[in-house]
């Protein structure tokens, strides 16, 4: 939390002013004075859209949503205990400008012409000359024109795993949502504003960014604060706690978290090591026939070693699916599936990679001899 | 030249005047002893907890909070900022309300509290402060408010090699974590991990050994699914509702 009070006083005649950071400008009770706020970028105008899903339709949808958006197993969904649903609104900086760009007309041709053709008159032949000749205005007309009004929203906020880069108050408006101007009461009712960690600058500059045409500038740069509602749930599975967003506007879920099914991932870790023990086996009856045959020395090598690095990659899947917890990630529209507090490499890779760059080294070595 | 009018206002308490000063948001009420908040000549009643929580009993507090969520290892407090979040808090008369965060807030979680009690800080020590390290309000009140700020502590945590935030309630001692800090639910055991290597073993016998390829796919698969569900029995903990023991955290 940052500590915001700013000790407002009059200048005229020195009484205490609201700090209302919705207004660019605030009067004084006692004198009428307006003065301006210290920061304009600060007092950007506000506005909200409106929230179309309640408490109780939320919840609902919630359940629904993680079902239907593939998050949650479907073994699981009869599992799931709310425990705690929160609304929050999510500030959006929204810079506006026009982009104006210089237009070139390419120039104008006129054409002369030169021919010579045969009249025939009373009186006699005449001869008529026709001159065609092609010329082109040297200067090109330049114009200075209107091509758009830009837009680009950005959060205020960075809160990783709430999917609100998927969010866009611009297509919500676009889309049929209601947009209305500050009203302190009505945000409250719906839920506490996160504080903006993310100036209104970022907003500014990607939009110059976005609207970067060759030969176009941007003028009359404006920026105001869109606050867009969203509803935060923490529900338990299995005896953990997980959270997603559902966007309060239109109900979409943007992000959630949900466990991974144990009981359908042990069977997986059985099948890698059953993988892996069968290849190992499968190349050592490969590996007694070419002794047995017509092998030699550099044979056995090369098959010992494919055995091991078999044997590693499948050990290393199984390993980390019996070690480490997983959860299904809905982020960006797609699910993934992700290890919980898994490191970046485990032992039994780093094994394996050690094992793979000795390899490596004993080849290059080889061939240099 | 005109007059500039004195300031001035009644306490919020008891409703005697009071006169207002510029330099400071926070003004004693003479009569009552009141503190009152001052709102563009509006004045508000306000009160102050006392943290309960000091700065050595964080760590002790993550342990607490950790050994009641049954995480095995307390995560790492990385770094404790001491934050003051004000509150409107309704009027007496109104039974199980909540308080809202008169403040942008960081978490949802702060957003919206029980109502906040313990002791008051001593009116001195809130004139002292008051305009030192507060926030100041942005959101308006209602009809009967009253304000009052609650200390917190912001905290980093690192569970498992994630870090997360927190914020510690210094009245309650209550951890309140923006990601859900979870215990592990799958446990490697001994019993698991002899079980998959003696089905390792065996079916790299079967690979090596087995006198067809057809014998070699029916008795491995008919091995991997007689192992798959003691396996499972093996991993997953008992009784999933209640997890027990001890792992790790995000």
């Amino acid at each position: 939390m940052t500590a915001r009070l700013a000790r407002f006083q009059c200048p005229t005649c020195g009484a205490l002013l609201r700090s209302d950071p919705t207004e660019g400008a605030v009067p004084c009770d006692y004198c009428g004075r307006r003065s301006a706020t210290a920061d304009p970028l600060a007092s950007s105008p506000r506005s909200y859209i409106a929230p179309a899903v309640d408490r109780s339709s939320a919840a609902l949808a919630f359940r629904r949503l993680l079902v239907e958006s593939g998050v949650l197993p479907a073994s699981l969904r009869g599992g799931i205990e709310p425990v705690d649903l929160r609304p929050a609104w999510v500030p959006f900086h929204v810079a506006r400008a026009i982009r104006v760009g210089v237009v070139e007309r390419p120039p104008a041709e006129t054409i002369d012409f030169e021919m010579d053709a045969a009249v025939e008159s009373v009186g006699g032949a005449r001869s008529v000359s026709i001159r065609a000749t092609r010329r082109e205005r040297p200067e090109p007309d330049r114009a200075k024109v209107v091509l758009a009004d830009v837009e680009c929203a950005v959060a205020a906020v960075r809160r990783p795993g709430w999917g609100i880069e998927s969010l866009a108050p611009g297509a919500m408006l676009s889309r049929g949502a209601s947009q209305r101007s500050h009203d302190p009461d009505e945000v409250r009712r719906h839920g506490a504003v996160l504080a903006a960690d993310i100036g209104p600058e970022e907003a500014l500059r990607r939009l110059a960014g976005e609207a970067g045409l060759s030969g176009t500038t941007l003028v009359a740069p404006s920026l105001r604060t869109v606050l867009v509602p969203v509803w935060r749930l923490r529900y338990r599975v299995q005896g953990c706690l997980y959270d997603a967003t559902l966007d309060a506007v239109e109900g979409r879920l943007p992000a959630a978290r949900a466990p991974e099914d144990d009981r359908r991932r042990i069977p997986v870790a059985v099948a890698y090591v059953g993988v892996a023990a069968l290849l190992f086996g499968l190349v050592g009856r490969g590996t007694w026939w070419l002794l047995a045959t017509a092998g030699g020395a550099h044979v056995w090598l090369a098959i010992a070693c494919a055995m091991l690095v078999l044997l590693g990659l499948f050990g290393s899947y199984a390993w980390d699916v019996v070690r480490y917890d997983a959860e299904r990630v809905l982020s960006g529209g797609s699910v993934l599936s992700e290890y919980v507090n898994r490191p970046r490499s485990t032992g039994v890779q780093r094994l394996l990679e050690s094992l793979l760059e000795g390899l490596a080294r004993a080849g290059r070595r080889r061939v240099e001899d | 030249m005109p007059t500039v009018p004195s300031p001035s206002g009644t306490c919020a308490g008891c409703g005697a005047p009071i006169a207002l000063d510029a330099d400071r948001h926070v003004v004693a009420c003479s009569h009552c002893g009141a503190a009152n908040l001052v709102v563009g000549g509006v004045t508000l009643p306000v009160a102050r907890l006392r943290p309960i929580v000091g700065d050595r009993d964080v760590d002790a507090t993550i342990r607490r909070y950790a050994l009641a969520r049954d995480l095995a290892s307390a995560p790492e407090v990385l770094s404790v900022e001491e934050s003051w979040v004000p509150y409107w808090v309704p009027c007496a008369s109104v039974v199980g309300g909540v308080a809202r965060a008169a403040v942008e807030v960081e978490d949802p979680l702060l957003g919206e509290i029980p109502i906040p009690t313990g002791d008051l800080e001593p009116l001195d020590a809130v004139l002292a402060e008051a305009d030192a390290s507060w926030p100041w309000p942005d959101v308006p009140p209602s009809g009967g408010e009253t304000l009052r700020y609650v200390p917190y502590y912001r905290l980093r945590l690192r569970a498992g090699g994630a870090e997360t935030p927190a914020y510690l309630d210094r009245t309650r001692g209550e951890v309140l974590a923006s990601a859900p800090l979870n215990p592990e639910r799958l446990r490697l055991g001994a019993a698991l991990g002899g079980l998959l290597a003696a089905y390792g073993l065996v079916t790299a016998a079967i690979g090596a050994l087995a006198p067809t390829p057809l014998s070699v796919v029916v008795l491995s698969a008919a091995l991997s699914a007689a192992v798959a569900w003691p396996a499972a029995r093996l991993a997953a903990r008992p009784g999933t509702s209640r997890p027990t023991g001890g792992g790790r955290h995000r």
